[in-house]
């Protein structure tokens, strides 16, 4: 997080808008970290700096 | 960086912006009444900032101190109030 955030990537704004952007389903049921982990990934595919189709492939691979 | 709107002690009303996208002024203090207590400094705009914009130049925030009973409805202990931090394109100057 701090690495993302020191690299320019995002900044705490951003976080947060997004954040309060969640879907009321994924807001509700998941704790604070998990939200900051949406969070992260929405805004790396919002930037381009990832694809969703790299994250799940990648998450497919170690599982 | 541009002067301060406002002065402490200047008498202001929280604007009742359309709600749209990330705001740092809660909802129910807009359209209430209240006085500058403080100026905070000067800060990059976080409503820009939060959609990947530079947030410059640096906007005023000051401390507004609102009476509760400006408030909320029937609220009846006058001596208490609510301070909250405002960005200055929130505020317009009241009558006092």
């Amino acid at each position: 997080m701090a690495l993302l955030r020191a690299r320019g990537l995002f900044n705490v704004d951003e976080m947060r808008r997004t954040i309060e952007s969640l879907p009321p389903e994924i807001y509700g049921r998941h704790d604070y970290y998990e939200r900051w982990l949406y969070t992260i990934e929405r805004l790396l595919i919002e930037k381009g700096v990832l694809t969703a189709r790299e994250i799940e492939d990648r998450l497919a691979a170690d599982g | 960086m541009a002067e301060p709107a406002f002065k402490p002690g200047a008498a202001v009303r929280v604007r009742d912006l359309p709600v749209k996208g990330h705001m740092r002024t809660p909802g129910y203090i807009r359209g209430r009444k209240g006085r500058i207590e403080t100026l905070q400094g000067f800060f990059p705009n976080p409503e820009r900032l939060a959609y990947g914009a530079d947030g410059l130049p640096p906007v005023p925030l000051y401390l507004v101190r609102f009476p509760q009973s400006e408030i909320w409805p029937g609220y009846d202990s006058a001596g208490d109030s609510l301070a909250l931090d405002i960005f200055e394109h929130w505020l317009e100057p009241a009558e006092t």
